[in-house]
């Protein structure tokens, strides 16, 4: 499944490194309330189970999209009171359920191993505040399906139409308790975004080695080891 | 507002006064003469007065644009006459030569009504026979941007209202590589002042005193939190306002100083947590943060209070993994008695934050998976 998500941007988040070796982070845009339209595919692929783990049942596709479409929503809602939500759905043809905003914002919520979508936006003009995401649930590559290809589209389509740092997850894992992690990233206000390769969150706290006594003025900045667990950022071939 | 139904000469000076007018005037209420008309041309105008509004009602006539706008006032204004007057900025010059060629000409017309709705109520002050409000005005005619007006209470008692920007000097924002002045001024603030009269008369105590700010002051400076300074006996509003201005200005100050602080406490937290997922970067008030433990992955909420950091941020933690009943994820409690000093650096802040969280989102993890045990 795919989610595409376009929200508000204006300025980069630039890391900016000083003398020290700490990479000193600025805070710009303003992180203003969004508009988003969750748009979910409804095909029949969506039956897929997903695996169970981490303290996540098992869940068909459709099941765990739609759970991870109420995570999004409540946790933007607790980070900012005013964004805003709509919904359309995603079968033959687009249908928007309800169409009241003033800024375009669009997430779609795409299944397919198998078909390629025509990604077909029509914007008034080009939108300054428009940014794009796509989340890409999907069976393995077989001789059968085009997994590939349809990530290639919407790679495409989200450096085409994205004004502003868009992110793009992948997962054949099947892992629930990955496709709401991978939610959670989506959270990122676009406004506030630096591009997906630098994303460095979440770290993981249970792998901060203790720092230096905190007597010491430089304030004891932890050690941090990388973490191995493939979380399916970036865009790649598979 | 449907403009296809309203006309686009009308729309033209409404926009034009909603974009252009330099005081909160604000147009409601806009419809047709008559029930199921098509033609939406009166509305409710809201018009500041001595930090009140009072309702006008402005009536066009939608099918003649060349005819001037009726306005009508509210029922404790039967006396407010501004036709009387007929020089030439009056509102009569104005309506007599009205013309929706510029689309100006309403907001010119309502400025000018208002400045003789000011006029008039000022008259009215200064027939009121009372030697305190007499000494009041006498001593008054300096200050700028003064207001003054007779309002009527619920209970049909009359106030004398007084109403004036508090000019404060502060520090401008620094911003690197500018050349701007290093204070500017603020006017904000205002204070509005009230003697209740009783029998034409006021009393002998002090008045009532309200600070009034614009409603997005609130991310920065609560009006509301400031103790105003006591009036002490027989002074008069003139000598009351320098103490207040001091008072106001230095808790001003540390008000905007906080707001630094907050920045820099949340530019702190990046080397912990990595980039945050939402940050006000504006005020400063809020940050949202995503981290993980392990397989478990959550986010944490911070809220950065304006007494920051005489007042530690609270703290909320959710889940990305656990769900109620009703699909919701789970969220904490709210945190606000983690260890915390305001004498901490920034990233000593920082750190034992991150030590807090590190420690407590194990209990919130299990706490999880108690709820949902339950549930089942």
């Amino acid at each position: 499944m795919m989610m595409l998500m376009m929200q508000g941007g204006m300025e980069h988040v630039e890391l900016q490194p000083l003398q020290e070796p700490v990479l000193r982070y600025e805070m710009r845009g303003m992180g203003s309330p969004e508009d988003i339209l969750l748009c979910v595919d409804a095909d029949a692929e969506v039956n897929v189970e997903m695996k169970a783990g981490g303290g996540v049942k098992g869940l068909s596709r459709l099941d765990a999209v739609k759970q991870a479409l109420v995570l999004f929503v409540h946790s933007k809602l607790l980070m900012h009171p005013q964004h805003r939500f709509s919904v359309a759905t995603l079968s033959n043809n687009a249908v928007w359920h309800q169409q009241e905003f003033t800024n375009d914002m669009e997430v779609l919520i795409y299944c397919r191993s198998s078909v390629v979508p025509e990604v077909e936006v029509q914007l008034p003009g080009k939108q300054r505040l428009f940014t794009f995401d796509a989340l890409y649930l999907h069976d393995k590559p077989t001789r059968d399906n085009c997994p590939q290809r349809v990530y290639d589209v919407l790679v495409d389509a989200l450096e085409r139409v994205s004004e502003f740092e868009g992110y793009i997850f992948e997962s054949s894992s099947g892992s629930a308790r990955v496709l709401f992690r991978h939610m959670c990233v989506l959270l990122s206000h676009p406004q506030q975004r630096c591009p997906q390769d630098e994303f460095d969150a979440p770290k993981d706290l249970a792998k901060m080695v203790a720092p230096v006594p905190r007597t010491s003025s430089s304030g004891g900045l932890p050690q941090l080891r990388k973490e191995g667990e493939d979380d399916g950022s970036g865009p790649r071939t598979f | 507002m449907d403009a296809r139904a309203v006309p686009t000469w009308l729309h033209a000076q409404i926009e034009y006064l909603r974009n252009n007018a330099p005081l909160p005037l604000k147009v409601e209420n806009l419809r047709a003469g008559t029930r199921g008309g098509h033609v939406m041309d009166r509305f409710t105008l809201l018009v500041p007065c001595c930090l009140s509004n009072v309702k006008w009602e402005v009536v066009f006539n939608g099918l003649d644009a060349k005819v001037a706008p009726d306005i009508i006032f509210g029922v404790d204004d039967e006396s407010f006459q501004p036709l009387a007057n007929s020089s030439e900025f009056s509102p009569g010059s104005f309506l007599r030569d009205w013309t929706v060629t510029e689309p100006n000409s309403l907001l010119k017309l309502i400025l000018v009504t208002r400045g003789s709705y000011l006029d008039y109520q000022r008259h009215r002050v200064e027939a009121v026979n009372d030697p305190r409000v007499k000494f009041e005005i006498n001593t008054m005619s300096g200050l700028q941007g003064l207001e003054m007006c007779i309002t009527t209470a619920s209970d049909r008692s009359e106030e004398v209202n007084f109403a004036v920007p508090l000019v404060l000097e502060v520090e401008a924002p620094h911003l690197p590589g500018s050349h701007l002045p290093s204070s500017t001024l603020w006017n904000d603030i205002s204070l509005q002042v009230k003697f209740p009269l009783q029998r034409g008369q006021t009393s002998a105590g002090p008045p009532q005193l309200k600070l009034v700010a614009p409603p997005a002051m609130r991310e920065v400076f609560d009006v509301d939190d400031v103790r105003l300074p006591v009036w002490p006996g027989n002074i008069c509003l003139v000598e009351y306002i320098p103490s207040l201005q001091q008072t106001l200005q230095q808790q001003v100050r540390e008000a905007r100083a906080s707001i630094a602080l907050r920045r820099s406490f949340m530019e702190a937290l990046f080397p912990f947590f990595g980039r945050p997922l939402e940050a006000d970067a504006t005020y400063c008030r809020r940050i949202s943060l995503l981290a993980s433990s392990g397989a478990f992955t959550f986010l944490v909420h911070l809220a950065l209070p304006i007494q920051f950091p005489k007042v530690q941020p609270t703290l909320t933690f959710q889940s990305s993994q656990h769900f109620d009943t009703r699909g919701r994820p789970l969220v904490s409690r709210t945190y606000m008695d983690y260890p915390w000093s305001p004498r901490w650096d920034a990233p000593q802040m920082a750190q034992r934050i991150m030590d807090f969280v590190a420690d407590e989102c194990i209990a919130f993890k299990k706490q999880c998976n108690d709820l949902l045990h339950h549930q089942r």
